[in-house]
């Protein structure tokens, strides 16, 4: 009946032989016919005597059937369901093989999944390929005011360019709106929605051709056009489709009506098809306005004429038949060519001297804009070979463990080859069971990878919009990963399991077969031990770089400093009286008891703003452009006590050096020992443009810009708010004991205050947190993956020594009859499995030392050779080794001398 | 016995169909003719019963088949030998030569 049913299988091979055999039948009875009917006989007692002696050709037919090759399929089907059978009666045999199996293919499945929509997918818009991205596709949402650049680019310079070339179908222009100019975030307050209800989606400022260039259609409504470029344009906005779906409940009716954009009333124009999340990997578009309607949602300046504003990103379609290279040759040339025309001099110069190491990049922009791509990348790829090691270790426990069964049926497999098995359908036997676990930890293991993927999204929420379903390419990872180790762990094993003569090894297959096992498995256990041990030393440099990440000093009383960000860009209002705002804020919180002091900052802690200017001194000459830049960051009164920063000469700020009348700063010791080479620096002038500071202190280095950063020349310039205002308005407090029960008092202090002003309050110590998040998630991925591998190798060493120690229970029992010590067996057995683990460590450790040069970029204060990590390893291994091998060897050493001999 | 024509022995005619072929290509037909023309007609072959022989031997590619007209005009499936069922031939025959040494011995030792 199943024979009968996978015949269907192959039904077009069959039909054919099935005709083909009944013609070869009926030629020959016709033949036969033929011949009798020369020979005289009438056609009816031809065709009867023909028939007769050809016999019945249905039963003849039957027989030729059964010669024909179905026999592997059904050969196949009976082997698979013995191999169920087999499985079901050890469950825990099957449970163990399965389990590991589904950890091994889940936890690279995870990453690949993760690696692949980060680094390989297409942006999902039809012909992805022919997509062209123009600057560096990884700096998504970044500006910069002064100098032309060919990261971004000015309006300006994209219209040059976009008028100049011949080889693209269409380039547009977009920047994301969020980061733009430094503004944080677009209110939007829907119909019917009052003040509470504003939220903050993610926008894209695009150019009108940005759906035609992507050849993204509209679902709802339209999407833009060149016209809505034009400068009397109403206000539109295209919601994308995810996004009207959340927000709007996929209501068809949104399409003309208007909701509020920072208080801009803006009609919707469309919605964008359904897939389409926009052209950054990692950050999904909630709605795009046109570059015409910036200006009007109260971004500082519209920067549509602006040459020297460099805020958009440019991305064309390669026109029919054009190549990556005849394009990059054209707009590089258009490009130069454009911003050369409006330099002159010194600019000329800086630009061409620029150029010159950095030309600008024309790429491939088929995978889209991605500031994450490159951010977690290596992090991912090093992941992946971490994972990769793990499923190496797990295929070597399930090798292990099936050899383990193949040997405990080693009798039975002897016994079936003397009876003249054949030697390939046994391993094919033993391979349905591999194949049958295979594909049950493969199932699991891809459920597995789901969940996986989206949890680790979760937990690295700054690339929560990656796109991780399930795809055909995953599948095949996942297969391609199942397929290798069945074939390690299944062939293998069944290849040495058979192996053994049968004519000559019945009587002695036990010993036999046991050295094969014990070789085998030996060798497997020593490699796991080696790559438990690689695992352990990148996932001890990489705990160490977490450790001094989250411990970093920063050069100020980082454990009770808190920061509060002021989110003043929504009151405009409140620009006239922000002194008077700021003098009230820090009486209020100085008020909270346990307050040590408080400041403010234009910049921030650690808020990745950055004001970068040339700095003149009298006497010393920069030797180059970039060697008079210094970091300014503009502070209050007490920045100094406020931080807890250590000042090595002169003073802190005063109340009275914000003054207007007064310039007065503070260097740090970087550009003390920069500019100043031994001398001290207070009472020294500096100069910025044409207003000139007198340094009043030094102070050791902050570093303000995160804990990776390099160490920078900075100076602090003592303003009240209201001399340089901008955005940026950062309240830092500093206390005198941990902060975190604080916050609460520290919150309703500043809102007591102002209440229509939205700020966040925050430790130093969990913003630094935040900003090593990726560090910590690699260093917390490698760690469990290295533990898991760990307690993978201890199980395989538990395993060979069981069964080698249960082996010999007979051996043991006569040494000790022979007056052996328990104590002495204990000790050999151990002593066996620690020269295993000693072979595993000392080849694990040149390889981990040399595999530590490859993760250097992502240490931190951590050399590569690292005694430390080296040894923690190390003693980790030979503990749980010890522990792995303890119960075995125990009961080793308590068998008892007369039982174990009698066995 | 009555008759003088006796059934193939269990496990020859494999020999026999490969020995025919190694003379020439032939089909169905033709191979039971010339086995019961070459063994003088003492062999009675049951016609049916060489195809699923000719199917096996196929199977374990010691014979290759294709279609082409034959004397009749018609198309006819011919089997041929390959180099395995060369071989394998000159392994059964050498194991036929012997069993029948041996046979010979048994009844030379009684006579």
């Amino acid at each position: 009946m199943t024979m009968a049913r996978l015949r269907n299988f192959l039904p077009s091979i069959r039909r054919r032989k099935e005709h083909d055999l009944e013609r070869e039948l009926r030629y020959h009875v016709d033949h036969r016919v033929d011949d009798l009917r020369r020979d005289g006989a009438s056609d009816d007692e031809a065709r009867r005597r023909a028939a007769i002696e050809f016999g019945r050709v249905a039963a003849v037919q039957e027989d030729v059937r059964d010669s024909w090759r179905w026999r592997w399929v059904e050969n196949a089907a009976r082997d698979l369901r013995y191999a169920v059978r087999t499985l079901l009666r050890r469950p825990a045999f099957t449970l163990t093989a399965v389990l590991s199996l589904a950890l091994g293919v889940g936890a690279t499945t995870t990453i690949y999944t993760l690696f692949g929509a980060l680094v390989f997918r297409s942006l999902p818009v039809p012909h992805a390929e022919r997509l062209v991205s123009i600057g560096d596709p990884s700096q998504v949402g970044q500006s910069w005011v002064g100098t032309p650049t060919i990261d971004y680019v000015s309006y300006p310079l994209y219209q040059d360019v976009r008028a100049g070339s011949h080889l693209l179908s269409g380039i547009y222009a977009a920047a994301s709106l969020n980061y733009a100019a430094g503004v944080l975030n677009l209110e939007l307050a829907a119909p019917g929605g009052d003040e509470s209800s504003a939220e903050y989606p993610v926008a894209r400022a695009v150019s009108g051709n940005f759906f035609a260039v992507l050849q993204v259609p509209a679902a709802a409504g339209r999407t833009l056009t060149d016209s809505d470029d034009e400068a009397g344009a109403a206000s539109v906005v295209v919601l994308s489709y995810a996004y009207w779906q959340r927000r709007f409940g996929g209501d068809r009716a949104i399409v003309g009506r208007t909701l509020r954009l920072n208080g801009l009333p803006v009609t919707v124009a469309g919605v964008g098809a359904r897939g389409f999340t926009g052209d950054i990997v990692g950050q999904n578009a909630d709605l795009w306005v046109p570059l015409s309607v910036v200006g009007r949602l109260g971004f500082r300046d519209p920067q549509l004429k602006d040459r020297t504003v460099s805020w958009l990103q440019m991305m064309g379609r390669l026109a029919p038949g054009v190549t990556l290279l005849r394009a990059r040759a054209e707009i590089t040339t258009i490009e130069l060519n454009a911003v050369r025309s409006h330099l002159t001099g010194v600019d000329l110069a800086d630009f061409n001297h620029a150029i010159a190491t950095d030309p600008p990049r024309v790429e491939s922009g088929a995978r889209g804009f991605s500031a994450e791509r490159v951010t977690y990348a290596s992090a991912l790829a090093i992941l992946m070979v971490a994972v990769g090691l793990l499923a190496l270790v797990v295929c070597a426990n399930l090798a292990n463990l099936t050899l383990a069964r193949a040997m405990s049926r080693g009798h039975e497999l002897t016994v079936r080859m003397t009876l003249g098995a054949a030697r390939r359908r046994l391993i094919a036997q033993l391979l349905a069971e591999s194949a049958v676990i295979g594909v049950a930890g493969a199932a699991l293991g891809v459920l597995a990878s789901i969940w996986g993927a989206s949890t680790l999204l979760r937990i690295a929420d700054s690339v929560a919009y990656l796109d991780v379903h399930l795809t055909a390419g995953t599948l095949a990872f996942a297969a391609a990963v199942t397929v290798s180790a069945v074939m390690l762990f299944g062939l293998i094993p069944a290849i040495y399991a058979t192996r053994a003569n049968a004519a000559t090894t019945l009587r002695t297959q036990a010993r036999g077969l046991i050295g094969v096992r014990g070789w085998v498995g030996r060798s497997l256990v020593a490699g796991q031990i080696a790559l438990s041990m690689l695992l352990l030393i990148g996932a001890g440099l990489l705990v160490q770089t977490a450790n001094r990440l989250l411990n970093a000093g920063l050069g100020f009383d980082r454990p009770h400093v808190v920061v509060a960000n002021m989110h003043l860009e929504k009151k405009n209002d409140i620009g006239n009286r922000i002194d008077e705002y700021r003098r009230a804020l820090e009486q209020r919180l100085t008020q909270v008891p346990g307050v040590v002091a408080t400041t403010y900052s234009h910049n921030g802690l650690l808020s990745g703003g950055m004001s970068l200017l040339d700095v003149g001194i009298p006497g010393v000459v920069a030797p180059t452009d970039s060697a008079a830049e210094v970091f300014v960051n503009r502070v209050g009164a007490r920045y100094m006590k406020a931080l807890g920063a250590t000042l090595i000469s002169g003073r802190d700020f005063g109340p009275d050096d914000e003054l207007p009348a007064v310039h007065h700063a503070i260097i740090d010791a970087t550009m003390a020992h920069a500019y100043f080479q031994g001398r001290d620096p207070v009472g020294s002038v500096i100069s910025f443009d044409s207003l000139t500071y007198t340094v009043v202190g030094v102070v050791r280095d902050i570093e303000e810009r995160g804990v990776r950063a390099d160490p920078v020349r900075g100076v602090y310039l003592a303003q009240a708010p209201s001399v340089h205002p901008g955005p940026n308005f950062q309240v830092i407090i500093r206390t005198r004991s941990d902060p975190a029960p604080m916050l609460a008092s520290l919150r309703a202090a500043i809102g007591g205050v102002d209440g229509t002003v939205p700020f966040d309050v925050v430790t130093v110590t969990d913003r630094l947190r935040a900003s090593v998040r990726q560090d910590l998630l690699l260093t917390n991925m490698t760690l469990a993956f290295g533990l898991v591998t760990l307690l993978l190798a201890a199980l395989g060493l538990y395993g060979v020594t069981a069964y080698a120690t249960s082996r010999r229970t007979s051996e043991f029992g006569l040494r000790m009859a022979l007056g052996a010590s328990s104590a002495s067996v204990l000790r050999m057995v151990l002593r066996e499995a620690m020269v295993l683990t000693a072979i595993g460590i000392a080849v694990g450790v040149p390889v981990g030392v040399a595999a530590a040069t490859l993760i250097r970029h992502q240490l931190f204060g951590v050399s590569t050779i690292n005694p430390e990590s080296l040894a923690v390893a190390a003693a980790t291994l030979t503990v749980t080794a010890l522990l792995a091998t303890w119960v075995p060897a125990r009961r080793a050493a308590s068998a008892a001398p007369l039982e174990a001999l009698r066995e | 016995m009555a008759s003088s024509r006796f059934p193939i022995p269990q496990g020859t005619l494999d020999m026999l169909i490969l020995r025919i072929l190694s003379l020439g290509e032939a089909h169905g037909y033709g191979i039971a003719q010339r086995l019961e023309q070459v063994s003088r007609e003492a062999i009675q072959v049951n016609q049916g019963s060489l195809y699923p022989a000719l199917h096996r031997l196929e199977e374990r590619k010691w014979l290759v088949a294709r279609w082409r007209d034959s004397e009749t005009g018609r198309e006819a499936k011919f089997y041929s030998l390959t180099r395995a069922g060369r071989k394998q031939l000159e392994v059964e025959r050498e194991s036929w030569n012997r069993l029948a040494h041996a046979v010979r011995l048994i009844f030379a030792e009684e006579g």
